[in-house]
């Protein structure tokens, strides 16, 4: 686990850069917050509680929750949104290990459906705050002339969670199967939209915005709620990436990843035994 | 199955909730339970339904030849249904517009058939409207909890638009506890109602497992 950390650190330092100092506030209040459900929710089940805090899957959670929102968001956020992950996905479905979703992105989920005004907004520069290019998409806004300038901070950020993300696989820490598989779907499904569909993103802003990149390599990956096999991480990869695009492109909502995410969730037990040899 | 009202009671309430334990009719209890009014509209016609439909039945029971009871019971209910939704529609009729098709479904809701089929065809009259009674209020009852979670989580309110249930004396018997009605929305949304009705049944399973001595308890978790 600690390497996984490792690998996130250049991506939290851009970020905390970029949001400032209300980012890492917002990461320890999702992080004690989401260790506390943990530890009230163990000792209700009667199940030994510190090994499970020490294994460091909620600091993970909670880390990938708070890095899909905004830093201006207010403070009890991350709390809901940790509690839904840690307490809702995780511990009632059995805890680690036996939940079908992924906790960060049914917190995330949860957040995005009920509290949509807070989590559109991005700091871009100093007190300046506006929509990302996924967002302006969203509103009719978009047009060819937005250049990636003000938006050079995600580039950089995305950048450093896709090496991040290389360095996993080199060590051999998650499957390449599902990011490659991922991307690719990504690349071909939104160069079909751009040929066929009117008022849709080109690829650059699909792959180098919103969660794309994080979303390939540490989400997707989740050892626990991903498919098993490896032709089933392929089917998986590609569900993902066919998804996100589509309800970026389709649906009213301006990011689709954790939509995608947890819709291919619930795919994994159906993909792992079509492909599982017996 | 005693005949006694008290265990009718424990059981409608408490024992065999027709919402809680029996799993039924939770189209229309998941559905229309956004708001508190909402919750108590469609209860109070649930239970006026269930009501008239087992003393119907426990009246005409033993003449309706057992092939052709379901479809006799499916038409009383559905008259019954019929009524009061022409009665709603003539007094409350914002009410009936926000129940929308939910009103009509109560000829679908499983609770009134599977009264009429377990009990009331069986039973004496007094004891039909009385099990009646007591089955309508427990889902009643579960209704009007869910809804006002729902509608206190949802929106921060509890008994909005009071006056569609109660007319034009209730305008101001709405609760506001913030100024904008925003709250946590996913309340109001239909995975919230699947969540809340899990923690009620969650609740009421521990209540019960409480109630067992404690090496009960040890060996059943």
């Amino acid at each position: 686990m600690f390497k996984v950390y490792l690998s996130a650190l250049p991506a939290l330092v851009l970020f905390t850069l970029w949001q400032g100092l209300p980012f890492l506030l917002h990461l320890a209040i999702a992080s004690i917050s989401g260790l506390a459900f943990e530890a009230i929710v163990l000792k209700l089940r009667n199940k030994p509680v510190l090994p499970a805090l020490q294994d460091g899957s909620v600091l993970l959670t909670a880390m990938l929750l708070v890095v899909c929102m905004p830093a201006s968001m207010p403070w009890w956020l991350s709390i809901i949104g940790m509690f839904f992950a840690v307490v809702i996905a995780k511990q009632l479905f059995g805890g680690l290990g036996h939940n079908i979703f992924n906790p960060a992105m049914v917190g995330y989920a949860v957040l995005l459906i009920s509290f949509p005004q807070y989590l559109t907004q991005w700091q871009v520069a100093d007190a300046v705050t506006s929509a990302t290019p996924l967002d302006l998409r969203q509103m009719g806004e978009y047009t060819a002339s937005i250049t990636w300038q003000p938006f050079q901070a995600i580039l950089w950020i995305n950048i450093a969670w896709a090496l991040g993300g290389i360095f996993l696989i080199w060590q051999k820490l998650i499957d390449w199967r599902i990011p490659v598989s991922m991307l690719l779907a990504v690349v071909i499904s939104s160069l079909l939209l751009q040929f066929f569909a009117a008022n849709s993103l080109p690829l650059f802003w699909q792959l180098g915005f919103g969660a794309t990149i994080v979303g390939a390599f540490y989400i997707a990956t989740d050892p626990v709620t991903a498919s098993t096999t490896h032709t089933g991480r392929w089917i998986y990869g590609s569900l993902i990436g066919v998804l996100m695009i589509s309800i970026r492109q389709f649906s009213a909502y301006p990011d689709g990843l954790a939509f995608a995410i947890i819709l291919a969730n619930l795919c994994v037990p159906l993909i792992d035994n079509i492909t599982s040899k017996r | 199955m005693s005949n006694s009202i008290k265990t009718l009671a424990i059981d409608g309430l408490w024992k065999n909730n027709p919402a809680i334990i029996q799993l039924l009719g939770l189209c229309p209890l998941l559905a229309v339970s956004n708001s508190l009014i909402n919750a108590l509209g469609l209860g109070l016609a649930t239970l006026f339904v269930l009501v008239c439909s087992n003393s119907l039945i426990a009246i005409t029971g033993r003449w309706v030849p057992d092939y052709l009871r379901l479809p006799i019971f499916v038409l009383f209910i559905a008259s019954l249904v019929t009524i009061v939704q022409m009665l709603l529609a003539a007094y409350r009729f914002n009410l009936y517009e926000s129940l929308g098709i939910f009103l009509a479904l109560i000829t679908t809701n499983c609770v009134i058939l599977g009264r009429a089929e377990a009990y009331a065809a069986k039973n004496p009259l007094r004891f039909a409207i009385a099990d009646g009674l007591l089955q309508g209020t427990g889902f009643l009852l579960v209704l009007v909890i869910l809804g006002g979670l729902r509608e206190l989580i949802g929106q921060g309110s509890l008994l909005h638009n009071a006056q569609d249930l109660f007319g034009p004396i209730a305008h101001n018997w709405g609760i506001y506890f913030n100024s904008d009605q925003s709250g946590f929305l996913l309340a109001l949304l239909p995975p919230g109602a699947f969540i809340l009705l899990g923690c009620l049944i969650a609740l009421r399973n521990y209540l019960d497992l409480r109630k067992k001595s404690p090496a009960q308890l040890r060996s059943s978790s």
